[in-house]
């Protein structure tokens, strides 16, 4: 293990698939814990539109069910930064950072309104398409390494993964954690949802710090 | 030096490149949708190249993640358009709807299916009832099979759990776990088959 | 390299070529192209010997083509 991480504590074997912790990604899963009992146990709160040039507020109202569903996909995305945060394998880091980009395209599109609509799409579109270069960066590390277990890649025994790979995923990486920036262009911070949309940044910026990680020690 | 990986993968990432500059270029939204279909293909291309169990493996999971993309996509797409409810004609080719060849084949199909077990029998029993429901219609209520479909996702899964602790009861997993996936794709399949139908009862 | 596998990737690139710019422009044309690529990706499978991914390949085109079908006759239009 090279000295990035820090020393390797525990190795949890499951089956074949090794998660593993070690002082990095045992704060990465801290964090993602918290937040997640946080939208737990957060309640939802109230948008009030303020009219401009009147003296009029009007108080945007959601559904109990809507708001339910807001919640269940908030906390889906916090589990699937918690696997991302601590796998050690790379086609399951690939598959959690999809999962966690296709939570944020539905938690966006949730919202009813229009420009959310478009924006949501627009998002689900970048989403997809960095679908691509993510799982063929894995791929090709496969192809020449001969292995996926971040813990050999790392031993450098194998044959080094290209820079090529590295550079594929982080593409992808980049693509997935887009949300932030499509939660700001449509003001969702300021919706009845946004103690749950709190974990969508969060997630983005997980995965980035673990893909860096990743792309360094492997 | 240029074995069959890397020039397949060289020809696959042009074709990616080309998709992508075509992707770039286009204004219509579902246009945009139907590109990123083609860029799925590309990308399993790109990991069925390795040719090892373990890509095949991979495979799977990559067409679990583009079928919730595309599907979550176009649902996406068709609320932003506003388009709710306009009747689906259900097939309308007439040597198919009047006549006995449909049931024939399609009583064929599900039985050599059942014979097969696992996924691949499920698939092509599910072909089977696809084929029935295209070309009869449907009035069957729907809250049984999927009842059924859940039923046989908890024995798949429980079938895995013993694979894992129990390794010694094997034989009982391993035919929990065939029973389980044909049933399950049996009823996605069947529910896909009814989408040409544009209502429920 | 035997000949499935080079039918299969000449079916790729040529079918992506199509269906990227289609000639009359419109959602069914560019669906048909698509099943182009997806026999190319067929017969690369084929070659490798990956029946299970061969079959459920097969499964989810049929499946995104019943959906894309279905989502361009809501639509109602063709262009």
């Amino acid at each position: 293990m090279s000295s990035l991480g820090g020393l390797s504590l525990y190795n949890l074997g499951f089956g074949d698939e090794i998660i593993y912790f070690t002082p990095f990604t045992i704060s990465l899963f801290i964090i993602a814990l918290i937040f997640t009992i946080f939208v737990v146990i957060s309640k939802p709160g109230r948008q009030i539109v303020i009219s401009s040039g009147k003296d009029a507020s009007v108080t945007k109202d959601f559904s109990d069910s809507e708001l339910r569903f807001h919640r269940f996909l908030a906390i889906g995305c916090g589990l699937a930064s918690i696997g991302a945060a601590v796998t050690g394998d790379l086609f399951n880091f690939s598959l959690f950072c999809a999962l966690v980009g296709i939570i944020n395209v539905g938690t966006f599109a949730i919202i009813k309104e229009q420009h959310v609509k478009d924006a949501s799409f627009q998002y689900g579109l970048v989403v997809f398409a960095a679908t691509l270069p993510l799982f063929a960066g894995a791929a090709v590390a496969l192809a020449v390494s001969g292995s996926l277990s971040i813990l050999e890649l790392s031993k450098s025994v194998l044959t080094p993964v290209p820079v090529i790979a590295k550079l594929l995923l982080l593409l992808g990486v980049a693509g997935e954690g887009m949300a932030p920036f499509y939660a700001a262009k449509t003001d969702l911070f300021r919706s009845g949802g946004s103690s749950y949309l709190l974990i969508c940044s969060l997630s983005s910026f997980l995965i980035f710090i673990r893909a860096i990680e990743i792309i360094l020690v492997i | 030096m240029w074995d069959s990986f890397s020039l397949g993968l060289l020809l696959v990432f042009f074709s990616a490149l080309i998709t992508f500059i075509a992707l770039i270029r286009e204004k219509d939204d579902l246009h945009k949708l139907l590109l990123l279909l083609l860029l799925q293909i590309l990308l399993i291309g790109i990991i069925a190249l390795i040719g090892t169990d373990l890509a095949e493996a991979m495979v799977l999971a990559v067409l679990l993640v583009g079928i919730a993309e595309i599907i979550a996509l176009t649902q996406i797409f068709v609320n932003k358009e506003g388009i709710t409810c306009k009747r689906v004609r259900s097939l309308d080719i007439e040597v198919i709807t009047l006549g006995k060849a449909p049931v024939i084949l399609s009583v064929l199909l599900i039985c050599y299916g059942i014979v097969l077990s696992g996924l691949a029998g499920g698939i092509i029993a599910g072909l089977g009832i696809v084929f029935f429901f295209m070309c009869n219609g449907y009035r069957e209520p729907f809250a049984i099979i999927e009842i059924a479909a859940g039923l046989s996702f908890a024995i798949w899964i429980i079938s895995f759990l013993v694979f894992m602790f129990l390794p010694q009861y094997w034989l009982f997993a391993l035919m929990g776990a065939a029973t389980g996936i044909l049933f399950q794709v049996l009823a996605k399949l069947a529910l896909a088959g009814t989408m040409w139908e544009g209502y429920h009862e | 390299m035997n000949p499935e596998l080079i039918l299969g990737l000449i079916l790729i690139l040529l079918g992506s070529v199509g269906a990227a710019f289609p000639k009359p422009d419109d959602y069914v044309t560019r669906l048909i192209n698509l099943q182009v690529p997806g026999w190319g990706l067929l017969l690369v499978m084929l070659s490798f010997d990956e029946t299970l991914a061969l079959l459920s390949f097969c499964g989810v085109l049929a499946f995104s083509t019943f959906i894309f079908i279905r989502v361009i006759q809501k639509r109602g239009e063709t262009g």
